[in-house]
């Protein structure tokens, strides 16, 4: 067995934290504010995946990789961002009474979203030419760019979030929305702003998750519903609704997956996950950071 | 006029009766097929209404329709010889029994979290399934043998295996109509609008809870029994979540507040996966709108169609009284 | 006769203390009355002894046994019912399905009779809308059987809460403020009415904001703030307690 180089190992595992957290936090963001779990949320993943493919297969011609993928980056955040609003607006928010009718109708978008997807640009696998090309040396272990790139923008990004709730009057009134909407409704804030709010928010962040990871990886219409589960265990672990538990929780799962799959054994990963899940459950049923009912 | 309206429930049942049972003069082959398949949906779907009547969505009904089947194709087949008679019930008591065993960490929970831990112990079955050669692993197991002949019946045709179906699937969706307007069901609903005030009122609320998930798991079983033997092989793949999601979309789509909703949702529903039959690959987002469609502007299920509907032909029937005269 | 006894009891919510350390014994026949400002752990004490909750510390001792953390229903079940403060009732059904779903202890069925279609156990049935009647009669609602419980004007709904804590047969009433939001005449009525049942063999432990109701229906009153006892007695020695008029008027 090749003994794995430990710093190889970390900033691998740190890379696939990272995709997790922004995968993840975007699910959690949604549900503290809004009270359901959208399960289209893998689906908006995925159409940032393809919007990067897009971009880049059709301005390859006319710009070099790297500033193509920004571009892909910045048009994919801003239309499935959109995507998402527009996705509040004209359903969840009639649904919002029910969780249960918005669950199912976010489950209905899965599936209308995912044939949508695959109807027009096919059912098979794509691939994109890797992301950030070339490796980095650093504390003597080989880093592929890509993994680099990766868990910078996942740390920009999040901290950017950080600092949007903590210290801008809009996420502060986030914050307080998801913790009581009806209190914070009283104080003038506006759940439905709130939410469509959230939903750009957290969509944007599925689709960096899709353009940056997913694109790494073979795509397909399919692949948002493969990740999807992944990010269902990391926010229960986390806590629902706790980004910071998310996050924790990303970590977690990011380095016991990587050690799993480095170990030689990637097909025990989600039985693994799920027993993990359900023993921190036992312990504490809601979450690592989640509130107690 | 009121002696009609005592009569006309009766009558409508036994004509429904008696097109049940002439079906298969007509129908032949594929559609016979379809038919029989429909029928044994009909029981998942009306077991599964009966947790949904307690506040559950439950996510492993599926996986106990999985559990029956396997007890039986393990008993039948794999490892002995036992007759289909016998672990037809059989799977029926281990699915019973299986649910009774992970009603304890599930019904503590609620809501979203009960729908959650359903999957997950759902999840977990199906893993078990695929992962162990004990179960058949990836492949199954194939053949399954048919129902034994009884009674000098043979059921390795598909006709006999419908009227077995059929005679089971009415018999279940009498136990659960009475069940729904007993004492039972009525204290059910009540648990569901308000657990605390019925827990003062002396109720066991979990044990009426674990009653009715137990009972809905033992009819699932069943069907998992007479699916796998009249197909003849079983695999996990089979037991889905995307069958789960099938039966809870008709139940909404029909309508959960009634107990014959769920089952128009269904017939409606498998319907359109039929006529869209050739378009496979759109029947997905067939399904996503329509579920949607109804959430949004149907929300208690097409059932309720009639009552909204009736404004409209109030106002078409006097536009035509209108011009009548 | 002892007929409830709370020894030492304690519920802690993490840093915050709601019941701290209350000795409490009721008497048959006792119409109790428990006072103290908003906050003071009432309610959490009536969650407490009915084991909507469990406690931290302390037993719970009902008819000499002791009942500590064991469930609601079961305890129901053993004579101890209870009211909720906040209107708690089956709301889409009319007052009398409430009551008969609440008459669920005493409707005599097998878990199979009550599988059997309405009108399986008709007799059975009959005897428990008899007594359904008998009891909203009691509460003076008899009138409004058949209205929707969510539609009934408060006064009317704060009956119906009471006469489904009586379906069950108590020994003990857990009355948890069964005259708020009612003008005086209501108030006065529901008080008679709470002396009659005490008259007719059960014993009440009531909570009530409404003082002059307090002093005037309960013959003995144990005031509570910030999770503590703060006096016990004669309405006549609560009313002149300082720590008592203190809590009222800190508050």
């Amino acid at each position: 067995m090749v003994i794995p180089n430990l710093w190889q190992l970390f900033f691998n595992a740190l890379g696939l934290s990272g995709f997790y957290a922004l995968f993840a936090v975007g699910l959690t963001l949604v549900f503290g504010v809004m009270k359901i779990i959208n399960f289209a949320h893998g689906e908006l993943y995925m159409i940032g995946a393809y919007f990067a493919w897009l971009v880049v297969s059709a301005g390859s011609d006319f710009l070099p990789l790297i500033p193509l993928l920004f571009l892909g980056l910045v048009v994919g955040i801003l239309f499935v961002g959109g995507l998402g609003v527009g996705i509040e607006r004209a359903i969840f928010r009639p649904l919002r009474v029910s969780p249960l009718s918005g669950f199912m109708a976010s489950v209905g978008l899965l599936y209308v979203l995912q044939v949508l997807v695959g109807q027009t640009f096919g059912l098979k696998e794509k691939s994109v030419p890797t992301v950030f090309p070339g490796t980095v040396e650093l504390a003597g272990a080989t880093i592929s760019n890509h993994v680099v790139v990766t868990i910078l923008s996942a740390v920009i990004l999040l901290g950017l979030l950080w600092f949007f709730l903590e210290r801008t009057r809009l996420g502060q009134g986030l914050r307080a929305s998801s913790q009581d909407s009806g209190a914070a409704a009283l104080q003038g804030i506006s759940l439905n702003q709130m939410s469509a709010l959230v939903m750009g928010i957290g969509s944007a962040l599925a689709a960096t998750a899709g353009v940056l990871v997913g694109t790494s990886l073979l795509m397909s219409p399919y692949m948002g519903w493969s990740v999807l589960w992944k990010a269902f265990i990391v926010t229960i672990v986390g806590g629902m609704g706790s980004i910071s538990g998310a996050i924790v929780a990303a970590l977690l799962f990011g380095f016991l997956d990587n050690l799993i799959t480095t170990l030689g054994e990637p097909q025990m990963v989600t039985m693994i996950d799920v027993l993990v899940m359900l023993l921190i459950l036992a312990f504490r049923p809601q979450g690592l950071l989640g509130h107690e009912k | 006029m009121k002696n009609r309206g005592n009569l006309t429930k009766p009558l409508a049942l036994a004509v429904l009766l008696l097109f049940l049972i002439l079906l298969p003069l007509f129908v032949r082959g594929y559609w016979l097929d379809v038919l029989i398949l429909l029928t044994i949906n009909v029981i998942l779907v009306v077991s599964f209404r009966l947790v949904t009547t307690m506040g559950g969505w439950n996510f492993a009904h599926i996986a106990m329709m999985g559990v029956g089947a396997y007890t039986s194709a393990l008993l039948t087949t794999k490892y002995l010889d036992w007759p289909f008679w016998l672990t037809l019930p059989l799977g029926g008591l281990v699915a019973a029994f299986v649910a009774l065993a992970i009603s304890y960490p599930c019904l503590r929970t609620k809501g979203f979290y009960f729908f959650l831990s359903t999957f997950a112990a759902g999840e977990a079955m199906r893993q078990v399934w695929i992962r162990f050669q004990f179960f058949g692993g990836k492949y199954g197991i194939c053949p399954i043998i048919h129902p034994n002949p009884i009674l000098g019946i043979e059921f390795v045709r598909a006709v006999p295996n419908y009227y077995l179906a059929l005679v089971i699937t009415l018999l279940s969706v009498f136990i659960f109509y009475r069940l729904d307007k007993s004492r039972i069901g009525d204290t059910v609903k009540a648990i569901n609008s308000d657990e605390e005030l019925c827990e003062a009122m002396g109720i066991n609320t979990w044990g009426y809870k674990a009653l009715v998930f137990v009972v809905a798991s033992f009819f699932a079983g069943i069907a998992g029994v007479l699916l796998v033997h009249y197909n003849g092989l079983i695999n996990a793949e089979a037991f889905s979540v995307a069958y789960c999601y099938k039966i809870i979309t008709a139940t909404i789509i029909g309508g959960a507040a009634t107990f014959v909703g769920p089952i128009i949702g269904l017939v409606v529903m498998t319907g359109v996966t039929e006529i869209f039959r050739d378009l496979l690959e759109w029947v997905p987002l067939i399904y996503g709108v329509f579920i949607i469609g109804v959430l949004l502007f149907l929300p208690d299920g097409l059932v309720t169609l009639p009552r909204r509907m009736s404004p409209l032909i109030k106002k078409i029937q006097m536009i035509g009284k209108g011009i009548a005269r | 006769m002892k007929i409830l006894e709370l020894v030492g009891l304690s519920k802690e919510f993490g840093e915050l203390v709601a019941v701290n350390d209350i000795d409490l014994v009721i008497e048959e026949g006792e119409i109790r009355g428990l006072i103290g400002p908003n906050g003071s752990g009432k309610t959490t004490l009536f969650n407490l002894i009915s084991g909507f909750i469990r406690p931290t510390k302390g037993k719970v001792i009902w008819q000499g046994h002791d009942i500590t953390g064991k469930s609601p229903h079961t305890i129901t079940k053993k004579g101890l019912a209870r009211t909720f403060q906040l209107t708690t009732l089956l709301k889409e059904r009319t007052a009398l399905q409430n009551v008969v779903m609440a008459c669920h202890l005493h409707t005599e069925m097998g878990l199979f009779e009550q599988f059997l279609r309405r009108g399986g156990a008709p007799e059975k049935e009959k005897k428990v809308e008899r007594k359904a009647m008998a009891i909203l009669e009691a509460m003076g609602i008899a009138h409004v059987q058949g209205e929707i419980a969510g539609e009934l004007p408060h006064g009317y709904q704060r009956a119906l809460g009471i006469a489904i804590a009586l379906a069950s047969d108590p020994k003990l009433l857990l009355l948890d403020e069964p005259v708020t939001g009612m003008n005086p005449v209501e108030t006065r009525d529901m008080m008679e009415r709470i002396k009659k049942l005490r008259d007719s063999g059960v014993t009440i432990l009531l909570v009530e904001h409404d003082m002059k109701a307090v002093m005037g229906t309960c013959e003995k009153i144990t005031a509570m703030n910030f999770g503590k006892k703060i006096g016990e007695g004669l309405p006549e020695e609560i009313s002149k307690n300082k720590d008592v008029i203190e809590a009222y008027l800190g508050a």
